[in-house]
């Protein structure tokens, strides 16, 4: 055989086990993957309406609303839609947090410039994108550099003993028809004691799951995505939790720019939970 | 200013009132009244998680004391149309903040009016 044949026949040797092994990938989700062109057009930035809580009652401050224009603000009493279905142990952290966050005493986490995390991603500031490919969609906030994937590859969560609890945990998901439907597990919860839903310390534990859905829609002439979380705690909470936000679409000119947290940090927060301002030479000048 | 770009301010603007408090709380830090200060920028620190205003402030005994005056997360200011260079050091400044409770030399930067007469952020 000469060498040009031998050279070719390799060549179509090596693209046809690659073929195969993608096949094979595919095969083993047993992966029906949308034509791209099938897929809905969530190109463009979004930015969230609403508060940057799940709960709106707690967005007050000693019984006053901390920010006036939010609709439904005010004291929400356990029991209340907007209040989470917490057990009793629960619902006292999270009164706990509700009164150190009143006191300006709540360690939240983004202070220290950790990432929002899932469901937090939903509470972020600033806009954010939604990369819509059919083996993976990708939630690009802007804030904290966030980044969630969700496979959409037919592949599965990892058994429970194989899971590794961390900040966005693992997710996969399905299209039905112009939705996005997709499940959440292995998240971190409080277990660390840094990973919160939002500053008024709401908390789950690592045992939380929760199904998302999102789609795109119009109302009062205005695009926008609705995302619809229902989160389930076997320890924390006694019933499913649905929450919703609402992401409005951008203008065209819209752009995403860079969000280095530590980049130069001036506050920092001490073991009593006190956000402290520092000058440039590191001394504390707000206390 | 265009009406796409009035709309786009006008929703940052509205975005930029809950980033004021996104990054660490200041919850019974910040007085509720603004006051003002004049001095000389010593420095804009157009940097993440927030930006600074470092303002060089004559005090009654005429020394000078240095005025930390934060700001946005840059990122919010550039879609405002803010830049790096809106202030500049030597810019002579009128700013108007909402000091902190302690007296320190610090505080939430609500607007400025520069010597040629610009206005930056708000100024009712």
């Amino acid at each position: 055989m000469n060498s040009v044949l031998m050279t070719t026949t390799k060549s179509v040797s090596r693209i046809l086990l690659g073929l195969s092994v993608l096949m094979n990938a595919a095969l083993a989700f047993g992966a029906e993957l949308p034509e791209f062109s099938a897929l809905p057009d969530w190109s463009g930035t979004w930015s969230r309406r609403g508060g940057t809580v799940f709960d709106s009652g707690s967005w007050t401050l000693n019984g006053v609303s901390t920010h006036p224009s939010q609709p439904g603000a005010g004291v929400s009493a356990p029991g209340t839609r907007a209040h989470p279905p917490y057990n009793t142990e629960w619902e006292a952290v999270y009164q706990e947090h509700l009164a150190l966050r009143d006191a300006g005493l709540f360690p939240d986490p983004l202070t220290r410039c950790i990432s929002h995390g899932f469901p937090r991603i939903f509470n972020a500031l600033a806009p954010v994108e939604f990369v819509v490919r059919p083996e993976q969609t990708w939630i690009l906030a802007e804030h904290t550099r966030a980044t969630m994937r969700i496979y959409t590859d037919g592949s599965e969560h990892p058994p429970a003993e194989a899971r590794w609890h961390n900040f966005y945990g693992h997710s996969v998901g399905h299209w039905e028809g112009d939705t996005l439907v997709f499940t959440t597990v292995a998240l971190k919860g409080w277990r660390d004691n840094d990973s919160v839903l939002d500053r008024s310390g709401l908390v789950l534990s690592d045992q939380a799951h929760a199904t998302t859905r999102i789609h795109r829609t119009r109302e009062n002439g205005e695009d926008l995505l609705l995302v619809e979380i229902t989160l389930e705690d076997p320890l924390a909470l006694t019933a499913p939790w649905v929450v919703e936000k609402r992401f409005y679409k951008d203008a065209e000119v819209t752009r995403i720019f860079d969000y280095e947290c530590n980049e130069y940090n001036r506050a920092i927060v001490d073991d009593q939970g006190r956000s402290m301002i520092l000058d440039e030479d590191g001394k504390v000048l707000n206390y | 200013m265009n009406k796409v770009l009035k709309v786009i301010f006008i929703g940052f603007s509205i975005l930029g009132c809950q980033l004021a408090t996104a990054h660490h709380s200041t919850v019974g830090q910040i007085e509720e009244t603004s006051m003002e200060i004049n001095g000389v920028v010593k420095e804009f620190q157009f940097k993440n998680p927030h930006s600074w205003i470092q303002i060089m402030v004559k005090d009654d005994s005429g020394q000078e004391v240095e005025w930390s005056v934060e700001w946005l997360i840059p990122n919010i200011l550039m879609r405002q149309g803010y830049n790096p260079a809106t202030f500049r050091p030597g810019d002579e400044v009128r700013v108007r903040l909402r000091q902190h409770v302690s007296g320190s030399p610090m505080g939430e930067f609500d607007g400025a009016i520069k010597a040629d007469g610009s206005i930056v952020g708000r100024w009712d």
